[in-house]
């Protein structure tokens, strides 16, 4: 049998001590069902879609003579997945179980049947049935003897309800899986997201130990810096002192060469103590040790100029337009000190001339320091910023060559820029530029300032 | 310096003992250097009878073995030595070396010049404080 036949098969089990009421049923539910009249009738009360399905025996019933044995098939019936859908039982069945010990037993094990209970005495009334049973939708009386028409209803339209009850469980049931799905998936993604939670914190707490150990290599690398500059300067100044006592005592008895030679050796002598000093200022320059503050230009530049203390022949000028600029007073006294002393120290005119400007440009103060010195060339425009250049590129520069790198260092520690045009023989303007707001972020970046 | 009890140098490097016994001749100070390279051996020198108690000692911090500090807490906690004057004389710039250098008891911080000229100056300032300011006499 095809599931098809299966749903279209009814199965009706019929409980009853007196064999010849179960003849009847069969009379009246598979012989007599074929006639046009039932299944016209079946057709009005249940509208057209059966018309054509109805095979030839709707029903297949099944008799039990006794209450017991009407469970047993029950039992089965459900054990097998064929459950009955209606079962018509007697109210009296003798020696055994009457009708509603019967019937009691019946939904104890399938509580979705439909019954029926056929009477012929009033042993029971309504209500002592329901007392017993309970307020049942799935009961129903018939009176004996009964029509046949009223058995062909009954179990038309019981094995109907049946089917539509069992529908409507399907429907709920499926809406329950739906419901626990969503339910399910809900409680999944909030696990995920305690989950993450718990990641985040462990990320935070990575992190915090990450920028502890920062701080600690931070501090290592400045430690570091001095103590090496500290260390190579030692025998350096061992190597300094012999060379120059050497010519104290003993230049009369050198001869010129001699002589030349170890002035050369003292010479670079100087200048690697120079390179030292540099790599310790460049390593000083930018340290975070003092807080942001409102520096006023207008009285801040020409203090500058005055510790400068520039020679006669040099003329240094300031815009009147300097702004109150917010940082740290020695980087920017650095800053301004640096490319100053630069621009005096080149200085190869007998009328020096340097000026101090200041325009604001895209949310950034654009400084500019311009001098008509010796310019510089553009091949070395970049090169100039980078560390010791200067005491590569030429002899005449004396510094310690990090002059312009700590300015850059300084500049970009701020977000700004720093940049050189020139001409030969006409003179070089330094530029660069602080941003004007942000200074929020400017001291974040400041305190975790890392010594490049 | 008032009197011509010996110096004692504390220095593991031999040019600085070379610099400080020129500087002390350029200066024509009389007084003898005694030039000791580490902490333990002039713990010994000072302790030994036998041995002229000096007028002063110059004390370098870094040296292997015993460094300054620790001699200096050694000496200031001894009740026969602690009244010797000693002058720290490092190439040590740094403020915690300075406090901690006159909390354990030093009379004096000099930083080592690279420049000998200078350092004569250095050394000719240790001389003349050290004439002019009483000196305690060793109880001998």
């Amino acid at each position: 049998m095809s599931d098809v036949e299966k749903e279209m098969t009814h199965r009706i089990l019929i409980i009853d001590d007196n064999p010849s009421i179960h003849k009847d049923f069969q009379t009246i539910l598979v012989e007599e069902e074929e006639s046009t009249n039932l299944s016209a009738l079946r057709t009005e009360v249940f509208g057209g879609n059966n018309r054509k399905s109805v095979p030839k025996s709707m029903y297949e019933l099944d008799f039990a003579s006794q209450g017991q044995e009407g469970c047993e098939k029950i039992r089965q019936a459900c054990a097998e997945n064929r459950p009955y859908e209606l079962t018509f039982v007697d109210m009296r069945m003798p020696p055994g179980w009457d009708g509603l010990k019967t019937i009691e037993h019946i939904w104890e094990i399938d509580p979705r049947i439909q019954v029926v209970i056929c009477t012929a005495y009033s042993d029971y009334s309504w209500g002592e049935i329901t007392e017993r049973l309970g307020k049942s939708e799935n009961l129903l009386i018939l009176k004996k003897p009964f029509d046949s028409a009223e058995v062909a209803q009954l179990a038309s339209s019981l094995t109907e309800k049946w089917i539509l009850a069992r529908q409507a469980s399907l429907k709920t049931e499926q809406l329950e899986q739906m419901v626990k799905e969503r339910t399910d998936e809900l409680t999944q993604t909030n696990e995920q997201l305690k989950q993450e939670i718990v990641e985040r914190q462990q990320a935070e707490q990575r992190q915090a130990e990450l920028i502890k150990e920062v701080d600690k290599i931070n501090n290592e690398l400045k430690d570091f810096a001095s103590i090496v500059s500290h260390d190579l300067k030692a025998p350096l100044r061992g190597i300094k002192s012999l060379a120059s006592w050497i010519l104290d005592d003993y230049s009369d008895k050198l001869d010129e060469r001699a002589n030349e030679q170890m002035n050369l050796l003292l010479g670079r002598v100087e200048r690697m103590y120079n390179l030292i000093d540099g790599v310790l200022q460049y390593s000083r320059a930018g340290r975070m040790d003092e807080k942001s503050v409102q520096v006023n230009l207008d009285d801040f530049i020409p203090e500058m100029i005055d510790m400068l203390v520039p020679p006669e022949n040099i003329t240094i000028t300031v815009d009147s337009t300097m702004p109150v600029i917010e940082c740290a007073e020695t980087h920017i006294m650095q800053l301004f000190q640096n490319l100053l002393s630069n621009a005096i120290k080149y200085m190869d005119k007998p009328q020096g001339r340097i000026n101090v400007g200041c325009v604001e440009e895209d949310g950034f103060w654009k400084f500019s320091i311009a001098d008509n010195g010796p310019g510089i060339e553009e091949k070395h425009f970049e090169k100039i910023f980078k560390m010791f250049q200067a005491l590569l590129v030429s002899k005449e520069f004396e510094g310690t060559g990090v002059g312009l790198t700590i300015a850059k260092k300084i500049v970009e520690l701020y977000g700004g820029n720093i940049w050189v045009e020139s001409k030969i023989g006409e003179g070089s303007t330094f530029y660069f530029t602080l941003p004007k707001q942000e200074m929020g972020v400017i001291d974040a970046k400041l305190e975790a300032n890392i010594a490049h | 310096m008032q009197n011509s009890k010996p110096i004692l140098l504390i220095e593991d490097d031999d040019v600085d003992v070379m610099t400080v016994k020129r500087a002390l001749r350029d200066l024509k100070l009389t007084n003898q250097l005694v030039p000791i390279g580490d902490g333990e051996e002039a713990i010994e020198y000072l302790r030994n009878e036998s041995a002229a108690k000096p007028c002063l000692v110059l004390l370098d911090l870094n040296m292997p073995k015993m460094d300054g500090a620790e001699f200096l807490k050694i000496v200031k906690a001894d009740k026969a030595l602690k009244k010797i004057p000693v002058v720290i004389l490092t190439t040590s710039n740094s403020d915690r070396d300075v406090i901690e250098s006159f909390e354990l008891g030093a009379a004096g911080y000099m930083v080592k010049s690279v420049d000998y000229e200078k350092f004569v100056e250095t050394i000719r300032a240790i001389d003349l404080y050290w004439t002019v300011s009483k000196l305690p006499s060793n109880g001998e």
